[in-house]
């Protein structure tokens, strides 16, 4: 059985493909860096690290003015940080041996296993989103500004709502979306990554009409647009989606749906009343409740004196947690976060004339491991190297007891000058 | 001999353990969540655009005219009738105001440009509105007869005002002069029938109406010109203040005219910045919407129009200026910035707009945008 295992991880374990995917990583990374003079930094994160596969063009190693085309296809960053994981698990399957002499060895393993069992967690489990209050508000969610949802609100109840959310990648994906507490299927006619929103009477052929609700009390349609580049400060995508609901074969209207929508709701709100229920559509940053909420009490925007030279950032917000039984003033402020319920409160941003404050909410049930492996990788490395100076320090001591009383014939495989045992125990360290 | 399996089994345990983990991040999601009571997190500037803790204010109730179609409605617009059902080229719109619109001679002078008429004066308001009682208190008609030019749709505006509860509400006929005639009894039984209570009680597929601020003027046409700016946030330049130097004279003015950015006084010119999402309905519909402000009459294209390129703080932008023939003029520049569209304003008279010329640009010249 034990052969077996070692006939078929032995491919996997060798140290030629830790190499290659070494030299693989270090592409990568050259490459994601070239792309970040195009792309933002999240759309390079996803479409070159958190990603089995990628596809880099020539064209971002060499002058934009060159119009160099053509691509190749590439690991993408899960999958060469798996495969790393899996050679190193396979090595030590196979290759190597629990003796006391390799504790260090083996916890720097350990450490680089954390390391990259961590950033894959974080990427599938991190989420990170924006709380954003004026000064006296309280509020209980936050927003990732990086993806929208569609949000069919059910506000009929008057006490609470009933939100069916549907994620953007399924706005992109599927062409009809149904769900059992929705009365009606929803067919996404198309979703725009970016568009402008425009007079309905010039828009022009290419533009999205609707033919209820907002768009059509506003006068407006909407015209797709390059998505944003995501390098210069005023770009955002601002995803429009065109939507036809239908209760069975009733065609109940085709909406435009759209992010602008949210940034003036008292025109941006669109109602369907179905089956003696009313829903509201939105297309919104997507929302994440929280079971606690925050008020800003207030927002302090401190100057060195005399100059608009930023000082400090702080809010001094309230939170009110009823099922841990919390209420209470905090001060956030830079570099001084705010941890409750396995989140973590940034001072981000902060709003026109000081009125209210964003604070970044970032929740990754792996952020401790990052942390637990440098650690472990600096006390393996501390023994290892440890050892490996005691070691030359014994063969120093005998080398010198030789001296003193030489010995007729030298032990035999053992080199004659002292400290060429450290390159020896180098040699072991992968 | 004993290996590393110890290690290494947990290992892959987990990997498998995260791979089944994240495989379900992009299912749809059905929750309770409690009632929005506050302005949207996700508009991070013009926080002001909605009053979230405000009290529900009182609502009207009516009865439509006999043969009339009551839609719901949305957006800004709090409903909307359909004299002849089902064509949607003739519609009252209904739309509330905070009570800082309620200037009916300001009112009527902008629907009085939208259909090519002069201003005109409280004289001149007088001849053209009557009152009506509704209810307990009273409404204002005013009936508006344009002079129509080739293509010109609308050239009759009848309007209604009315307050109720915390707010003013516009009631808004626009159309050919004949058709708006056959309705015009059934639009003042409209507003007669008008009644005010609390808010329970809305109509059927009207939208919330707390977040419709004061200090906008009354509707134009429907469109985005005249929505909400000054928000955005993230939603490109979301940060970005406006800078600039003021000419000699020029005083900065306080002004509570939401999604204003900046009032100066310019001798007796006034200059406002403003910044709006997006393309803000369209440059015909804006040049429309200014040319109404001056008195000129709307036009189809902007072939003819003194729209002239120029630079602003390193990006392209236009500048109009237009001269009205009551006198009033006016000069734009529209400067569109990422997902924002900037509009530096300055208007009064021709002869205050001569003389601050040479400022104008140099105030224009001197803009800047930071965060």
């Amino acid at each position: 059985m034990k052969d077996t295992l070692r006939r078929v991880l032995a491919p996997i374990a060798s140290l030629k493909l830790t190499v290659a995917l070494l030299a693989m990583s270090m592409f990568l990374v050259f490459a994601g860096t070239w792309a970040q003079l195009d792309r933002g930094i999240w759309t390079v994160l996803e479409q070159y690290f958190r990603t089995w596969w990628t596809v880099i063009p020539l064209g971002i190693f060499l002058p934009r003015d060159w119009n160099v085309h053509g691509a190749i296809p590439f690991p993408g960053g899960w999958t060469i940080g798996g495969l790393m994981l899996v050679n190193l698990l396979a090595a030590h399957t196979i290759r190597f041996r629990w003796t006391k002499d390799r504790i260090g060895i083996f916890l720097i393993h350990f450490s680089l296993i954390m390391l990259l069992v961590g950033e894959f967690a974080t990427g599938l489990f991190a989420v990170e989103s924006r709380m954003t209050i004026d000064e006296g508000q309280t509020v209980n969610y936050a927003e990732d500004v990086r993806s929208v949802e569609l949000a069919i609100v059910d506000v009929t109840d008057p006490s609470q709502n009933r939100v069916i959310a549907i994620p953007q990648r399924a706005l992109e994906h599927k062409k009809t979306i149904s769900h059992p507490d929705l009365p009606f299927t929803i067919q996404v006619d198309r979703f725009l990554p970016n568009a402008d929103l425009v007079s309905d009477e010039n828009a022009g052929p290419s533009a999205l009409h609707g033919n209820r609700g907002a768009a059509v009390s506003a006068g407006v349609a909407a015209l797709p647009k390059a998505v944003a580049r995501g390098v210069g400060r005023d770009e955002a995508d601002m995803p429009v989606a065109q939507i036809t609901l239908k209760d069975g074969v009733t065609d109940l209207g085709t909406y435009l749906t759209a992010l602008w929508f949210t940034f003036m709701p008292s025109r941006g709100t669109q109602i369907v009343d179905v089956g003696g229920h009313r829903y509201e559509l939105w297309l919104r940053f997507v929302r994440h409740y929280k079971p606690y909420s925050m008020q800003l009490v207030d927002f302090k925007h401190d100057k060195y004196l005399g100059t608009e030279t930023p000082k400090n950032f702080s809010s001094l917000v309230r939170l009110i947690d009823p099922e841990k039984n919390l209420d209470h003033e905090v001060l956030i402020w830079m570099n001084n976060p705010l941890r409750h319920r396995g989140e973590t409160f940034y001072q981000a941003s902060f709003k026109k004339g000081d009125m209210g404050t964003v604070l970044q909410v970032v929740r990754n049930p792996a952020w401790l491991l990052p942390y637990l492996a440098c650690t472990i990788g600096a006390l393996g490395m501390s023994i290892h190297f440890g050892q490996n100076l005691l070691r030359f320090l014994r063969r120093q001591r005998k080398t010198a007891a030789h001296a003193a009383h030489p010995h007729p014939a030298r032990e035999p495989g053992r080199p004659a000058v002292a400290g060429a045992g450290a390159p020896h125990a180098a040699r072991r360290v992968r | 001999m004993r290996t590393a399996l110890p290690l290494a089994a947990p290992g892959f345990a987990l990997l498998a353990v995260l791979w089944l983990g994240g495989c379900n991040q992009d299912d749809i999601k059905s929750y309770e969540a409690p009632k929005d009571s506050a302005p949207a997190a996700s508009a991070p500037m013009g926080g002001g655009m909605m009053t979230g803790n405000a009290t529900p204010p009182s609502l009207p109730h009516w009865t439509a005219p006999s043969g009339w179609e009551e839609l719901p409605g949305s957006g800004m617009r709090y409903a909307t009738f359909l004299p002849e059902p089902p064509d949607t080229s003739l519609a009252v719109r209904v739309t509330p105001l905070g009570m800082m619109a309620n200037d009916p001679l300001s009112n009527a002078n902008r629907w009085a440009g939208q259909i090519g008429l002069p201003p005109m004066d409280e004289a001149g308001l007088a001849k053209v509105s009557h009152k009506i009682p509704v209810g307990d208190s009273e409404g204002l008609i005013i009936d508006l007869l344009g002079n129509a030019e080739e293509g010109q749709v609308a050239d009759r505006i009848l309007a209604a005002i009315v307050e109720g509860g915390d707010r003013v509400w516009f009631l808004m006929l626009p159309g050919p002069k004949d058709r708006v005639q056959k309705h015009a009894k059934g639009f003042e039984d409209l507003v007669k029938s008008i009644r005010f209570h609390g808010a329970t009680g809305m109509p059927m597929g009207h939208p919330d109406i707390s977040g419709v601020g004061d200090g906008m003027g009354a509707p134009a046409d429907g469109g985005m010109g005249s929505m909400g700016g000054g928000m955005a946030g993230s939603a490109g330049g979301a940060g970005e203040h406006f800078t600039y130097t003021a000419p000699a004279g020029w005083k900065e003015v306080p002004s509570d005219v939401q999604f204003r950015d900046l009032t100066l006084q310019a001798g007796s010119a006034e200059v406002t910045v403003t910044k709006f999402p997006g393309s803000v309905g369209g440059l015909l519909m804006n040049v429309n919407r200014w040319r109404g402000q001056v008195g000129l009459s709307p036009v189809q294209d902007l072939s003819q129009q003194p729209l002239t390129d120029r630079k602003v703080a390193g990006g392209a932008a236009q500048r109009l200026d237009l001269v009205g023939s009551d006198g009033k003029a006016m000069a734009v520049v529209i400067v569109p910035r990422g997902a924002l569209t900037w509009f530096l304003k300055i208007s009064g008279s021709a002869e205050e707009l001569k003389a601050q010329g040479e400022s104008f640009d140099r105030f224009v010249d001197s803009a800047g945008f930071t965060e």
